[in-house]
Order: structure tokens, then C-alpha cells, then sequence
């Protein structure tokens, strides 16, 4: 685990703001991102979690260039990812690697798990000889559990199981050594009996290659499992964020608390209570005024749809966005083993 | 009395000219006025089950033995007309994606009414609408957005109106089939709490299919825990989630994150669900098995049963009173 506060950020995210235009009819435009900061501390696990339609995938895709950046700032060390120049951009997408929710589609069927793996080294530049190669993509396997390498160097990505796609294309991330490996939803298509040995597998070689990991998700559930730090997204605003045991034990934000209360615990005896939370996110047309989640709030007053509420410090280390901060003293909604909030 | 009775069931697909068996020897009962959780992974011969039970099997795929008997009567050998009068009255589906249940150009208000008029040829149009309202207003739609089109609607809206269409026929047995995989979490506990109102208020039997072993502890009365076209372990939620006996399912709740385990002790289950064009040999769970011994590489085990109403099959255990065949 690491301590945050003694941490310097690697990524560094200031008021960043990503809109797309609707392409048909003319109008508001698609404020996907709006007004984000986020930091990133080296060799962290941040989750960024929310349901669809929260504007996770866009933000850490713009963090590594992948998605255009309307406004606002984006830090890599000292890169402005903003405004790359062309030489910088080829460092800057090795620096950073992403892995996918679909292991099944990002993969040429036609391509041997060698040369997958093989090619970042290639794209790049990285290779050197043909056995220099060989020996990283073997080296890269074999650390994502897929052993003998040689063996399976040699299939085809249908000869494998999801679990073993989704190792391929960790691998194919970690044979570049990034400083920042970005998962978006990489366990949602697996089955449950094979995901919490991939999870284990990220938090590894975060840890042996001094990675940090950018992981997102849209289960809570997942998140508690493997991060450090846990930054909740709503209709493309951070909401809350805070240690993993901050965000689920103690939710200070209405819409965590209504999100975590939501997730379906396989325990019979830990019946949280409904949320009371109206509508879904999906009705929401257009982006209300002042808080975003105040027309399906249970705890809303007068003032949530004049003020848009910033992030402010309700603990050590935990940020909420919700102008009843210091009013509000919400239920833990699930029970937590014991000793591990921090 | 059991409302849905599977007995030894098995069905085939024809595929590339060989057989692959997706249900093997399956039997569970669902009674009266309970909801039972059908829970497996990809390969576990779940979804197979539903179509069986639903006479929606595809056309390289047919119950090969055993049998399903709903309401008293037997439902193997039905042809399409039967089945047509038995789907969407006494037995109501509801599925994962609602919009391929809902006709995207027809408002919602009159999908629901038309069946309630093809069940039942006396009732006028008029009355059939204002059914369907009452029906719509049950699951939650506010009756401004009765007239709506589905693609006006949310996925949580379109799932409610899908079991609005569920309903119309006046069902006894609700099948749903992972019917809130798709939706956000939020959105999913509510649908989950008006499965639960639904159940009280229309004293509803409820058949839940899900791979969500939190979706199953929230909801269900019972479970039922099949690993590769076969049941291994059935029994009571309190009892399935507080003492399972099967490795399986032991090592499946162990896989799956936990508020009150603690961080990082989930642990998954090595290697992967087993084809069912070669399934293993024994009992299928064994080479995945942290327990496994010799005996479970060649003879698949017969059921034992425990104190309750719980049962496994697994060769820890001795075997008594029930077989597997």
C-alpha cells in the first residue's frame, strides 16, 4: 500500500475538460469530462469507478493521449500531454500502456500470441535481435502465468480461454516496461471463478515492476479488492475519493453511498437497505444545474441545484463534492471485516 | 407441491456433427411460491436450461431424456402450438437485454396490452389498456411515459417494462434470465427490490438464472450450483452461502470479493471451465479440484444428503438415498 501523502504524483490532472459535439443536431455538447482533478501518486492502485455514461474511460483515456483534450491540464512527470509534440507522443504511449475490457477483440485472430506480444517491441523500436525479442516476449509471458512461454508463444488467441486472452494482453502491455499500466474493465467479460487471479496478477507486477496502475471498473466490488486509492465519478465529475476503505466503509457522498449500498454482497445476512436514490442515470437528459446528481438525491436541498458543489476535505486523505458535506452522517452500508478500515 | 419439476433432464446440440451434451441428468424441483437461483459460470448449461424449460431450445438442440413437468403437466414433447399456450400465460419470461423483447417502433402502453388480449379474446381493447397501465404503473413506470417508445426509455425503464410484458399473461412462474447483468448497480437493486414486491404482491414463483452470487444471496430462497451441464450442490441460501459442501461452490464464493472477508483474499480457481465437447472424465470438477482424489477421476459421485435440505455431489462424502443415474 502506499502512503499518498509521502508520495510525489506521476500523473497530475488540473480542471481537464473533454467535450464532444453531437454529431446530428446541434446543441450542448457532450461535456464527457468536465472540470476534473485527479492525482495520481507513483506505485499507487487508483480505481476510478462509476456506471455508464460517468466519463471514466474517457478521463484515463485522456490521460494517455487517447482521447483530445478540449481544455485544462494533463501532467505525465514533466510532459504536458496537452500539447505533445509528434517525438514525444511515441515516448509518451510507451511510457503509458492500456489494457482492455475485451480480450476477444483486440486481437488479430490471425496473429500467433508471439507475434502480439512481440509487436509493441516492434512498433517501437525496442527490438533488437530476433532472440532479444524471443527473450522478452518468453520473459513477458511467463510473468502473466502463462507457462511453458515456448507452448503458448506458439497458439493462436482461439486456442485460449478469456482469462488466458486477457493475460496475453497484459503481457503485450508489460513487454514495453510502462511507468503507467491503465486497465479499463479488464475482469468484467470473465467469468467470476478466473477474475480475482487476474486481479492478483495486476497488483504482482504493479509491485515487481514498480508500475503504477490506473484501473477502472464499474464494480465497486472489484475496486475494494485491489486498490490503494478509489476516485468515484458521476456525469463526468469526480464526486468523492479517498482511500479503498474510506470510499466503501465510510461513503460520504450521496451518490457512493448510494453505490455502494447497491452492490450485491454474496451474503445473505448483509441486506443493505434500498437506496433511495430516484430514476437512473440514463434518464437524466441533459446535465442538470448546480450538483449533478441532485435530481435523483434523496438528501437534496435548496441549495444542490443552485451550487456546484467542489471537492472538499471530509478526512484525512477523503474528498467529497456534495454541499451537505458537514451535515450529512451517512450509514456504513455494509459490513466491513473488521480491522481493515484504516 | 412443486409448480416446476426437472427430472433427469438432458438435452443435445447438434454441431458440426457432433453431439454436446449442455445438460446432463439435471434434476431440481421449484416450489409453489419460491425463488430459486440457478447459478453457474459460462459452460454450466444455465442458459441451456432456460430455453429447455421455456420450449425455446434452437433447432440443433433438443431434450434428449428426462423431464420437465409445470403445473402438473409434462412439457417434454410439446410441439410449438402447445408450448404457445403455455409461454407468456402461466410461465412469464424476462431476459437480459429487454430491448429484444420490446418492439422498438410500437409504444410501450400497447406491447404490454397485446398479449393481454391474445391470452384472453373477451376482454375489448379498452380494458386490455387499462390493464396494461395498471401492469405499467406495478413495476414502476410513471404513467406519463406509458405512451413512450422503448427507445425513450432508460435500460432500467425498458427492463421494467419488460416484466410488465412478463406479467400480462397472469403467470405463475416468472423465468428470468440474468435479467440485471447489463444494468448499472443502482439501477439493478432497484429492479432486484420490485422482483421482490412483484413476488409478495402476485404470490409470483420466481426461477432467477444469474453467474451473480451476490444477485443470488439478495434475492433467493434456494439455490441451485451446476458446473459443466451438471447440478453439484443444491440447498437453502442460509445454507449454501453459511456451509457449502461442494468444492465447487466453496471454491466459487472463495473467488468472489467479499465486504466482510477483508481485501485481496478472494482467490480464484485454477485453470478454466471445461469444454463441453470433452468434458472430463468422473466428476468434472476434478481437475480444477484442491481436494480431488483418485477415485474422482473415474466415477462420477451420487448425491449425498446433509442435515436440511442441502445436497452435493461430491466423493468427500459418502453417498446416500438419492442417485444420480
Amino acid at each position: 500500500m502506499v502512503d499518498a501523502g509521502n508520495s510525489s504524483p506521476l500523473v497530475t490532472v488540473r480542471d481537464l475538460n473533454v467535450h464532444f459535439k453531437r454529431s446530428r443536431r446541434a446543441g450542448q455538447p457532450v461535456r464527457a469530462v468536465d472540470g476534473v482533478d485527479l492525482d495520481i501518486f507513483t506505485g499507487e492502485t487508483l480505481c476510478i469507478v462509476g456506471e455508464s455514461g460517468s466519463g471514466k474511460t474517457t478521463l484515463v483515456r485522456a490521460i494517455g493521449h487517447l482521447a483530445p483534450i478540449t481544455s485544462g491540464s494533463v501532467r505525465f512527470g514533466d510532459v504536458d500531454v496537452a500539447h505533445l509534440r509528434r517525438s514525444e507522443l511515441r515516448t509518451m504511449r510507451r511510457r503509458v500502456q492500456y489494457v482492455f475490457q475485451d480480450p476477444f477483440e483486440s486481437f488479430d485472430r490471425r496473429q500467433s500470441i508471439f507475434s502480439i506480444v512481440a509487436q509493441p517491441l516492434r512498433v517501437h523500436k525496442l527490438a533488437g535481435s530476433q532472440s532479444d525479442i524471443e527473450e522478452r516476449v518468453h520473459e513477458a509471458l511467463e510473468e502473466c502465468g502463462l507457462e511453458p512461454a515456448g507452448e503458448f508463444a506458439r497458439l493462436y488467441p482461439h486456442q485460449l480461454s478469456g482469462g488466458q486472452r486477457q493475460r496475453v494482453s497484459i503481457a503485450a502491455a508489460l513487454v514495453l516496461r510502462p511507468e503507467l499500466l491503465v486497465a479499463d474493465e479488464p475482469v468484467s467479460m470473465l467469468d467470476v471463478s478466473v477474475r480475482s487471479d487476474i486481479l492478483s496478477l495486476f497488483v504482482r507486477l504493479k509491485q515487481s515492476h514498480q508500475m503504477t496502475l490506473l484501473f477502472v471498473t464499474h464494480d465497486l466490488s472489484v475496486a475494494w479488492e485491489i486498490a490503494d486509492r478509489i476516485a468515484v465519478m458521476y456525469l463526468g465529475k469526480v464526486v468523492e475519493e479517498g482511500s479503498a476503505d474510506q470510499v466503501i466503509g465510510r461513503p460520504a457522498n450521496p451518490y457512493t453511498h448510494a453505490l455502494v449500498g447497491a452492490i450485491p454482497v454474496p451474503d445473505p445476512h448483509d441486506v443493505a437497505p434500498e437506496p433511495g436514490v430516484r430514476g437512473d442515470i440514463g434518464d437524466i437528459v441533459g446535465i442538470p444545474e448546480g450538483c449533478r446528481f441532485h435530481p435523483r438525491c434523496p438528501y437534496a436541498d435548496e441549495r444542490c441545484p443552485a451550487v456546484i458543489p467542489p471537492l472538499s476535505r471530509v478526512g484525512e486523505g477523503h474528498r467529497s463534492a456534495c454541499v451537505r458535506n458537514d451535515e450529512l452522517d451517512l450509514v456504513a452500508p455494509h459490513r466491513l471485516a473488521t480491522g481493515s478500515i484504516g | 407441491m412443486a409448480l416446476l419439476s426437472i427430472s433427469d433432464l438432458t438435452v443435445d446440440y447438434r454441431r458440426a456433427g457432433r453431439t454436446i451434451r449442455a445438460a446432463d441428468g439435471v434434476s431440481f424441483d421449484i416450489e409453489s411460491g419460491s425463488v430459486v437461483g440457478l447459478v453457474g459460470e459460462s459452460g454450466s448449461g444455465k442458459s441451456t436450461l432456460a430455453l429447455a424449460m421455456m420450449g425455446l431450445l434452437p433447432a440443433n438442440g433438443a431434450v434428449t431424456g428426462g423431464s420437465i413437468r409445470f403445473d402438473g403437466a409434462e412439457m417434454t414433447g410439446l410441439d410449438e402450438a402447445q408450448w404457445r399456450s403455455v409461454r407468456g400465460r402461466r410461465m412469464g419470461m424476462v431476459f437480459q437485454g429487454a430491448m429484444n423483447s420490446l418492439n422498438p417502433v410500437r409504444r410501450v402502453l400497447d406491447q404490454v396490452a397485446e398479449p393481454i388480449r391474445t391470452h384472453d379474446s373477451s376482454i375489448d381493447k379498452a380494458k386490455a389498456s387499462d390493464q396494461a397501465r395498471g401492469l405499467l404503473s406495478l413495476v414502476g413506470i410513471p404513467a406519463d411515459r406509458h405512451k413512450a417508445y422503448p427507445y425513450e426509455y432508460s435500460g432500467g425503464m425498458r427492463q421494467r417494462a419488460g416484466i410488465a410484458m412478463a406479467l400480462s399473461g397472469g403467470p405463475a412462474l416468472l423465468i428470468a434470465d440474468e435479467p440485471v447483468t447489463a444494468l448499472d448497480v443502482i439501477v439493478q437493486a432497484r429492479i432486484l427490490r420490485l422482483l421482490e414486491d412483484l413476488r409478495e404482491a402476485l404470490d409470483l414463483t420466481i426461477l432467477f438464472i444469474t453467474h451473480d452470487l451476490g444477485v443470488v444471496a439478495r434475492l433467493c430462497d434456494r439455490v441451485v450450483v451446476l458446473y459443466a451441464a451438471r447440478a453439484v450442490e443444491e440447498g437453502t441460501v442460509e445454507e449454501i452461502y453459511g456451509h457449502p459442501k461442494h468444492p465447487y461452490t466453496r471454491a466459487l464464493l472463495q473467488s468472489v470479493p467479499n465486504f466482510a472477508r477483508g481485501r485481496g483474499e478472494s482467490r480464484g480457481i485454477p485453470g478454466t471451465p471445461p469444454s463441453l465437447v470433452s468434458p472430463p472424465s468422473g466428476c468434472r470438477f476434478h481437475p480444477r479440484c484442491p481436494d480431488a482424489m483418485e477415485i474422482c477421476a473415474t466415477r462420477s459421485p451420487g448425491w449425498t444428503r446433509f442435515s436440511g435440505e442441502q445436497v452435493a455431489t461430491c466423493h468427500l462424502y459418502g453417498e446416500e438415498g438419492l442417485s444420480n443415474g
